[in-house]
């Protein structure tokens, strides 16, 4: 019943690397054109917004016109552009290697949404608490530098001090700036030391806290998820895959090829019919309501 | 029962010569409140981080300090660098997981913690997207979260407008008699924390004076004692007309104190005189937004500012004030509107807007800053170390950083003042500043005012701008709602004004600083 978003940490984790991580290890076309388009699709179904298509459509052209023109390696040889060869492997290549960037970059978009700083702290922290401690720390601390750096310029400008009317001004009043700004950081630092000593930092192990609970369905969808890689490393394993130079080979129709494109489709529209079941079941709770 | 006694205790920070703390000796009660008081410098918060051992300062101490308790928690000043991470709920959590307690735990008190202090329903943000007055609250509870015994808090409501402070000042005091938590404090906003607290100490030169009930405490001051400038406005009014009978404290004491006291006979002071300069400065009809799509933060405002005068803006939180400053100080950029500066467009200026004509002072001051020491930070802006102000003189070799809140806003107003504008923006300066410090602004600015310059503030301090105003301004969502002298002003509001104005309402006509009421309990007779 619960968004994507809302997934245990660990769960979306694991989900986001065997997408990419698969997308990234094999080159089975069947399994770019999954990644592609369930990414793409959620994307859409997440943003609401078709425009970025755009965007993407002309940065796999030019991706997929690169290959050719800049790689001259495989046997079949179309024609000599400026006195060097381009193939047919290079252009198959290139087409699918850019099916298989969009795919990832789609899916790494739909990553920084859904991985909130504190996914990232809690699963940093089932690793060691004070490493979580420390990222939590800094998420604080840069955007409370940005914005004091801010606040220096404008007092300074408001007050008439800063001029930077050529490059050298500028150039100083930044390093002047920066210059106070330390000494600023490592006052407010002293605070925080203090404020976390009265706390009782270091006084010896500590919890990581977390509001993140693993709940049943979470289980389901991990389950699920090994399942699926399962397959798809067998799969693998059994020889699902493409070889491209100097010659273009792919293993024919087996039962092995047609499971692992099958599990890693299932895989990557997955988070489509996740949200649309989700959608419905809300329509008919409300419905009975 | 006592809970903490101190016995015989001195304290000199290491390479000082001079102790800070001179056989101090008390004993606290359990679930007592004890507000200490005393002037910038006399020692408070070196006292407070001696009874907290994770935060004992460093130096030589004799004496004893025995407390009979478990957790003790400490809330510090500035609101924002006491927060650690980035979180709220791991914010109330941080000193539990220090404590290595366990997950659940932790999820049951910051529950708990988070439904006492209503911090429900912003559990899941940002720390920085919080108000300065959510953040200190914050501060309090991931203190309580860790169930202390004895909570000290030093000077919590400096960096808080005065609403927040009150509100801050109220739920310490709920803490402590739902609790039965003993509470050490310090303040400056004395009228607020007098009442609300049960003993009143009395630091002077790093010894306890006095320590007692409030009343007590107070009957035995004197008129002229450096400690007279931070005690409320009653008070002032009863040490002022020479002490009858029982102490006033709060505002409906200063009423019964006044009305039994004194005749109204002669209710009403002659009025101040107006300043009739011409208008250097025009705003007209402003529209402003951050964001495109955000609602306007100004919203059709309109004044206008004569030559030598003091206009003190007053306002809620959030009205749009501070915004109000940085478009006159051409820092944000209206989307409609005319500002006409000295006869000349704003528009029209360029970099020499700032010459010499109008500068702007910030509310955080410490962006004002950029050198070592006060003394270099004041001769780069051309100004002599011989003709620095009396009150600069004792500050000039420290770090602009290690000064008092008040004590940066004198230094940061010194240097703007040697760019010599003829038009002067302040917001909230006299945020942050004891009340002697306060003194010292008001005359700076009084004397400001004599040699022509004209001032902008926008002050959430009432007592500030009833002393010291020409024309006060109320504001309220993006424009001037009302304007007057002060006398005007604050005796036609019921609220939003000055404690003086409040216990004098109905008996006295225009009376609103605590001068002007003492002038006229003096002018009528005494009733027997």
């Amino acid at each position: 019943m619960r968004n994507l978003e809302e997934w245990h940490p660990a769960v979306l984790f694991v989900y986001f690397a065997a997408v990419m991580g698969i997308a990234m290890l094999n080159m089975y076309p069947p399994l770019m054109i999954s990644c592609m388009i369930g990414g793409g699709i959620y994307f859409t179904v997440r943003s609401g917004k078709i425009k970025p298509h755009g965007k993407y459509f002309l940065l796999w052209v030019i991706l997929a016109v690169i290959n050719p023109l800049t790689v001259h390696h495989g046997k079949t040889v179309l024609f000599i552009l400026n006195d060097n060869p381009v193939t047919l492997e290079a252009v198959i290549y290139g087409i699918i290697s850019a099916v298989r960037i969009i795919g990832v970059l789609y899916w790494l978009k739909i990553l920084s949404d859904v991985m909130t700083s504190e996914k990232v702290i809690y699963l940093f922290g089932k690793i060691s608490p004070k490493v979580a401690l420390f990222v939590s720390m800094t998420l604080r601390f840069v955007p409370l530098f940005q914005r004091q750096w801010k606040k220096i310029y404008d007092t300074q400008k408001a007050m008439g001090y800063f001029q930077s009317d050529n490059a050298i001004d500028f150039f100083r009043e930044r390093m002047r700036i920066l210059d106070i700004l330390i000494t600023w950081g490592l006052e407010n630092g002293m605070i925080t030391a203090d404020s976390m000593e009265a706390r009782g930092a270091g006084t010896g192990k500590r919890t990581n806290f977390s509001l993140y609970q693993m709940h049943t369905e979470d289980k389901m969808i991990l389950l699920m998820i090994i399942f699926l890689t399962g397959i798809i490393f067998i799969a693998q394993w059994k020889g699902m895959g493409m070889n491209v130079y100097p010659e273009i080979i792919i293993q024919g129709e087996t039962f092995w090829n047609k499971a692992g494109g099958i599990a890693y489709a299932i895989l990557a529209i997955f988070p489509v019919i996740w949200e649309f079941e989700v959608k419905l079941k809300w329509k008919y709770l409300q419905s009975k309501i | 029962m006592e809970i903490l006694t101190v016995e015989n205790l001195n304290f000199t920070y290491a390479g000082a010569e001079q102790e800070t703390l001179r056989n101090v000796s008390f004993s606290v009660n359990q679930g007592e409140m004890v507000l200490l008081c005393g002037a910038t410098g006399c020692g408070k918060t070196t006292l407070l981080r001696c009874l907290k051992p994770e935060l004992n300062p460093f130096g030589k101490r004799t004496g004893k300090i025995i407390f009979n308790g478990g957790q003790i928690g400490y809330v510090m000043q500035n609101p924002e660098q006491q927060i650690v991470t980035d979180k709220v709920f791991h914010e109330l959590a941080y000193g539990l997981e220090n404590l290595n307690i366990p997950q659940k735990e932790i999820a049951w008190r910051t529950a708990e913690i988070a439904s006492y202090f209503g911090i429900g329903s912003w559990f899941e943000t940002s720390t920085q997207e919080l108000s300065g007055g959510q953040k200190q609250l914050l501060n309090l509870a991931s203190v309580m979260a860790m169930q202390p015994e004895l909570l000290i808090l030093d000077e919590p409501t400096a960096q808080l407008d005065p609403i927040a402070a009150a509100e801050f000042l109220m739920t310490v005091r709920k803490i402590n008699r739902e609790l039965g938590l003993t509470i050490i404090f310090t303040e400056h906003r004395l009228e607020e924390a007098i009442p609300h607290s049960d003993k009143m100490m009395i630091m002077q030169n790093g010894k306890i004076s006095v320590f007692a009930e409030p009343e007590k405490a107070i009957s035995g001051m004197q008129e002229q004692e450096e400690l007279f400038f931070l005690m409320p406005s009653a008070v002032k009014i009863f040490l002022m007309t020479g002490k009858k009978g029982k102490c006033p404290l709060t505002v409906s004491e200063g009423r019964t104190y006044i009305s039994t006291n004194f005749e109204n006979e002669i209710n009403s002071l002659p009025e101040r005189e107006k300043i009739s300069g011409e208008t250097i400065l025009d705003v007209r009809n402003i529209y402003f937004r951050y964001d495109r799509k955000g609602a306007d933060i100004l919203n059709g405002l309109t004044f206008s500012v004569k030559q030598g005068e003091i206009f003190c803006i007053l306002g809620e939180n959030g009205s749009g004030k501070s915004t109000c400053l940085k478009v006159i100080a051409n820092l944000q950029r209206s989307y409609s509107g005319e500002i006409r500066i000295f006869g000349k467009a704003l528009k029209q200026y360029k970099n020499n807007l700032y010459q010499n004509c109008l500068a702007f002072l910030p509310q955080d001051v410490q962006t004002v800053f950029l050198q070592e020491t006060v003394k270099k930070e004041l001769e780069e802006v051309g100004i002599p170390e011989e003709n620095f102000p009396k009150a600069i003189q004792p500050l000039k070799n420290k770090h602009p950083y290690d000064l008092s809140g008040g004590e940066q806003q004198l230094v940061a107003l010194e240097k703007i003042l040697a760019r010599k504008p003829k038009l002067l923006l302040l917001d909230e300066p006299t945020k942050g500043m004891d009340a002697f410090t306060k003194k010292s602004i008001i005359e700076r600015l009084k004397l400001l005012k004599e040699t022509g310059v004209t001032v902008i503030a926008v002050t959430h301090d009432i007592e500030f701008s009833a002393e010291c105003a020409d024309r006060c301004g109320m504001f309220f969502r993006g424009r001037i709602m009302g304007e007057g002298t002060p006398e005007q002003f604050f005796s036609r509001n019921h609220f939003y004004t000055t404690a003086a104005s409040r216990m004098t309402r109905g008996y006295y006509r225009n009376a609103v600083t605590v001068e002007e009421v003492v002038t006229l309990c003096r002018k009528n007779q005494t009733k027997n």
